[in-house]
């Protein structure tokens, strides 16, 4: 059911164009069949390729942004630079003549920085002057060393000077060959001369074989389809385009999977058994508010929007949508390339059969080819990604154990495979220090596949087993992105859309305990799967303590609480995003005393005491004090407890001891709808019984805080667009309209009315509706 | 087949002569009316064909795209920039067009430092490739909702060089809205219809009951006007009824490839793959794949240069036409 709601609300999402403001609902459809790399991974590769390249030079550590700075200096600034890359060069003339003529290269062709500058014919001439003497120089070069750094630089400059003839002449009588970074980089420049000499074809192969997949698919878009690859197989069955074409096929294939599933949830002409009908689409609406989804009445609602259509649909993803026609056609070219003793990588051909079986539920049949896609030979990226693809199969295998001993090994054969500074938090070296996500070069370190592994293997396999604990704590295997090293932020497991922490909170306490007890006591965990994911967790034992605690809170367990709040450290909570509220504000001040906070200030806190402990303790005084006490005292402690309840509930200023944080996204009555702890409703009745005091002080502050707290439940606000003012209605259904008839009756127009109350117009106004 | 091609480009060629001759018969609004072409390309090179068209006609104005003004983060931007692959024939006076993107004008721009900016790079283009200019246009789809930052663009132009003659490309919708603050405006007689739809009954390139409703604000439009008339043709093609892209010098009567439907419709039979554009990314036909030839149709073309001057006196007095690189395939 969850994988039919998220499918539902991604419908809905996708009908809509652009949602003002709100939270996204995460993609966990990735397209997870990756045989090409990631085309953003190719610059950055490439940039940290040509800094180690200058390391091994110089034989001093030079860094991205050292090798960057060479773009933005001149030929004089060279000269006084101090950084240790040109520190070294300058130690050897050979280094240092082909330094100087780089930078006298890049500064050639940046001199147009300003978009909106246009060359003069003296410029035109000095530019064309200049290439053509960095031309002669780069072709003096007779030594080995720096040969490929000047061929590369060579073709560059011919490149700027649109010399692409003579670009693919050089390239096809000397071609570079040794897989280096300048290798790659010229292939590039001969593909793009390519490109530009109307050989397109030409062009995306070559690019495909440096890794340059984002040109390589500017130049294949278009070329889609079985027949394409057919016509491509015949003039060559390993063709370095290959790859992206089944990529695209095969996540084509699962997206158009993906598409009409939903349709087919949603409207009963497309409950055929057949995955994708492809007749001309009926005009099906679905309602507009995805909320309303899952409710079969909401399908008649007045708030309607078309559905999307396979184009809407597909505009929004990459691969494109197939038709089952084409489906059996590559099926056949699979069978034919298998069949072909010439095709090298037989891994990719046998992971995408085994890939479509598993698309279409035959699980087994995709267990066992994928088994024997994993043993054949392949390129490095068909191997990881059949590893991958084997992790996503098991997820389905009738044996759980079979399962989990082929994740632990999968998924630590995979981390061994993506070198580690390639992937997780690192410098962002383009900027000012701040640290910056990337996502690794294998499935598992790729954020996108993992969560696709975990949501849609490991997790739904688990809540299938009616095993939500391991449901919960496999969702932590995706947190490393959320959590910056930067030891200027820090953040705790409560973090808006942490589905480890969300499905935490909606855990039983048992379920809770049990999470905490692994993690307290890893070596006692028996289940391999369990020691992997508990290995990986960057959450300490007073993460899982305070969630357990203040989630104890949000329920009213008070008591219960405090054992678990008693052993969170003070240093823990002084670190977490709510500290400055737990500094500045306390459970006594009423609303109209409350302190703002600056959640985003510098200011380092040290909390000298757990708010949240004080608080149960508090609370459990008051409630002995009300169930003793009587006359006079009684109305005393009903409002003490009542102000209490008010402060810890969504309404409160002190909302931060049930929760971690508040927005207007949360309803008025949460509380209620979550089956918590109704504070607001207790806290109402309490305070209506304040009200009956005969101390007119305590009579003010009752119906005040209470009226206060109900304003959102009585008091309706809508802006009038004819006299672009608000327009406020009154509620008469609201348990609050009562406390206001009485508080109109009895208080209101007192002369003895304390000042806050007489200073608040929106009450006056709200008064004047009755 | 053949023999309807052949009378067809006949004719058009032919009618694209007369609406030319005609112009500059009169004396009025547009400053020295000559028979004129658009250049649209982002490479200027002409061919032998387009020279000697050039020749024959007597053309005398060259509206030249220079580049379009786009939106970026850092303001507008110009992209697109032409390169000259070629000299500009002497004979030809060329007045540098350029395209804005008119959603930059859903923003707050500075319009002076746009406009200056604008006519800055103009003029280092013209010095760097050897013309002169004393006219500018300008094309942009503007809006009610653009429309004010738009004008005070073009006013911001001219206070910056009183001198040059400004001018602006006139789409039928933006007749019912105030005329732009410039000498005069070309008024676009092409795309009058969507093409992307798939089984459109009039031709998208200009259709005579498109260009009928707008014809009442023609007499009270206060704003000297040409026109500009098509000579261009589209192969479009879709998937499964949806639109997929536009076809570049596709031979369409080849019968291993295509089959006949209509006379503006041809059904894919054999799977192949063509470019989009000159040396750009191929695009892959699929059997059942449907291609719509849309073709400027010479009976639309009078039929609507009657209706403009039963309207407007005055608005052949030149005429333009769009474009000059659509002469090779004629």
């Amino acid at each position: 059911m969850k994988r039919i709601s998220f499918l539902l609300i991604l419908l809905a999402l996708a009908s809509v164009r652009a949602w003002a403001c709100g939270p996204e609902v995460p993609n966990y459809d990735a397209h997870v069949f990756r045989l090409c790399p990631n085309p953003q991974h190719y610059a950055r590769n490439n940039d940290m390729r040509l800094a180690e390249a200058w390391s091994q030079l110089l034989g001093v550590k030079v860094t991205v942004a050292q090798s960057r700075q060479l773009a933005d200096v001149t030929l004089a600034e060279l000269d006084t630079l101090s950084i240790p890359l040109v520190r070294q060069a300058r130690k050897s003339k050979e280094v240092n003549d082909y330094l100087h003529t780089l930078v006298a290269y890049l500064q050639a062709t940046s001199i147009f920085s300003n978009p909106w500058d246009y060359p003069s014919p003296e410029e035109v001439d000095a530019y064309r002057q200049q290439l053509n003497s960095l031309l002669s120089t780069a072709s003096q070069y007779r030594g080995q060393q720096l040969a490929e750094r000047y061929a590369l630089l060579r073709l560059r400059i011919l490149f700027r000077q649109q010399a692409y003839s003579a670009i693919i002449t050089q390239w096809e009588q000397h071609p570079l060959t040794s897989g280096s970074v300048f290798a790659d980089m010229a292939r590039d420049l001969y593909a793009g001369a390519l490109y530009h000499s109307g050989r397109v074809e030409d062009a995306a192969v070559q690019y495909a074989i440096s890794g340059n997949m984002f040109d390589a698919h500017l130049c294949m878009r278009g070329l889609r389809g079985a027949s394409c690859m057919s016509r491509i197989i015949a003039a060559n069955p390993n063709s370095p385009v290959l790859p992206y074409m089944v990529e695209e096929m095969v996540n084509g294939f699962a997206e158009s999977i993906n598409y009409y599933r939903a349709l087919s949830i949603l409207h009963p002409i497309f409950q055929r058994g057949a995955c994708f009908p492809f007749e001309q689409m009926p005009s099906v609406r679905i309602p507009m508010d995805c909320y309303d989804l899952c409710s079969p009445d909401s399908y008649d609602s007045l708030h309607i929007a078309h559905l999307p259509t396979p184009d809407e649909w597909f505009s929004e993803v990459r691969p494109f949508q197939v038709t089952e026609q084409e489906i059996l056609h590559f099926q056949s070219i699979i069978e034919k390339q298998l069949a072909n003793s010439q095709v090298q990588d037989r891994c990719m051909w046998l992971s995408a059969k085994a890939y479509m079986q598993y698309l279409q539920k035959n699980y087994d049949v995709a267990w066992a080819l994928i088994g024997q896609a994993v043993k054949a030979p392949g390129t490095p990226q068909s191997q990881q990604n059949a590893l991958y693809l084997r992790l996503l199969c098991a997820t389905r295998h009738s044996s759980l154990k079979t399962m989990e001993s082929t994740l632990v090994q999968g998924l630590n054969q995979l981390h061994h495979l993506s070198p580690s500074s390639f992937y997780d938090w690192a410098p962002d070296t383009s900027a000012d220090g701040s640290y910056q996500y990337y996502s690794g070069s294998t499935p598992v370190t790729d954020f996108e596949c993992l969560a696709h592994l975990v949501s849609r293997g490991i997790v739904d396999r688990y809540l299938r087993e009616g095993d939500s604990v391991m449901a919960t704590l496999a969702w932590s295997l995706l947190c490393r992105q959320y959590y910056s090293p930067d030891e200027n932020l820090h953040f705790h497991l409560p973090t808006f859309g942490n589905e480890h922490y969300h499905t935490l909170c909606n855990l039983s306490h048992a379920g809770q305990l049990s999470i905490l007890h692994m993690v307290q006591h890893p070596g006692k965990v028996k289940n391999p799967l369990a020691q992997y994911i508990l290995s990986r967790n960057i959450f300490s034992a007073a993460d899982y303590l305070d969630v357990i605690g203040t989630n104890l809170i949000r329920d009213g367990r008070f008591e219960q609480a405090i054992p678990y709040l008693q052993q969170v450290p003070l240093s823990f909570l002084s670190q977490q995003n709510i500290a400055p509220y737990a500094a500045v504000r306390n459970v006594h001040q009423t609303p109209w005393e409350c302190v703002p906070v600056n959640q985003y200030d510098d200011t380092t806190y040290q909390l000298t005491t757990n708010a949240k402990l004080d608080y149960c303790r508090l609370v459990l005084q008051v409630q002995r004090q009300f169930q003793s006490a009587t006359g006079e005292s009684r109305y005393q402690a009903a409002y003490d407890l009542g102000l209490l309840y008010h402060q810890a509930s969504v309404q409160g200023h002190c909302w931060w001891l049930a929760y971690y944080g508040v927005s207007t996204l949360l309803d008025f009555n949460l509380d209620l709808q979550r089956g918590h702890f109704n504070f607001l409703d207790q806290s109402r009745q309490l305070l209506s019984l304040a009200m009956g005091s005969s101390n007119p002080s305590l009579r003010f502050q009752a119906a005040y805080l209470a009226l206060f707290q109900g304003l959102p439940d009585y008091l309706y606000r809508e802006w009038d667009f004819h006299t672009d003012t608000y327009r406020f209605t009154l509620n008469t259904h609201s348990a609050y309209y009562p406390l206001l008839l009485q508080y109109k009756s009895q208080l209101h127009g007192r002369p003895d009315a304390p000042q806050y109350i007489t200073h608040c117009d929106l009450l006056t106004h709200t008064l004047s509706l009755l | 087949m053949f023999w309807l091609k052949m009378k067809f480009r006949n004719l058009i060629l032919l009618l694209l002569s007369l609406l030319l001759l005609a112009s500059c018969r009169h004396r009025g609004g547009v400053p020295n009316p000559a028979p004129g072409v658009y250049y649209w390309k982002t490479t200027f090179e002409l061919t032998p064909p387009q020279r000697q068209w050039l020749r024959h006609q007597h053309i005398q104005k060259l509206y030249l795209r220079l580049f379009d003004i786009v939106p970026s983060q850092q303001g507008p931007i110009p992209n697109a920039t032409i390169t000259f692959a070629d000299t500009i024939p002497a004979s030809l006076t060329v007045i540098p067009t350029i395209f804005i993107d008119f959603t930059l004008f859903r923003s707050p721009v500075d319009v002076r430092v746009m406009a200056a900016n604008t006519l800055q790079r103009i003029s280092k283009m013209a010095r760097t490739h050897g013309f002169h200019y004393t006219e500018v246009q300008f094309d942009c789809d503007w809006t009610p909702s653009t429309q004010q930052q738009y004008f005070d663009f073009l006013q911001a132009a001219h206070q910056i060089d009183t001198s040059l003659i400004l001018s602006s490309t006139i789409r039928l919708h933006q007749l019912s809205l105030p005329a732009p603050p410039c000498t005069y405006g070309v008024l676009m007689l092409y795309n009058t219809g969507n093409f992307r739809q798939p089984h459109l009954q009039r031709n998208p390139i200009l259709d005579a009951e498109d260009v009928k409703p707008y014809l009442q604000h023609l007499s009270t439009y206060r704003l000297p006007l040409c026109a500009a008339y098509p000579n261009f043709d589209w192969k479009i093609l879709f998937h499964h009824n949806q639109f997929r892209g536009i076809l570049y010098n596709e031979n369409l009567s080849d019968p291993h490839s295509y089959l006949p439907i209509n006379a503006t419709t041809y059904r894919v039979i054999a799977p192949h793959d063509v470019p989009v554009a000159k040396g750009s990314p191929y695009i892959h036909l699929a059997p059942g794949d449907v291609v719509r030839h849309w073709q400027s149709d010479p009976t639309q073309i009078r039929q609507v240069q009657k209706m403009l001057s039963t309207h407007s006196r005055t608005i052949h007095q030149q005429t333009v036409i769009y474009h000059l690189s659509a002469i090779d395939s004629l």
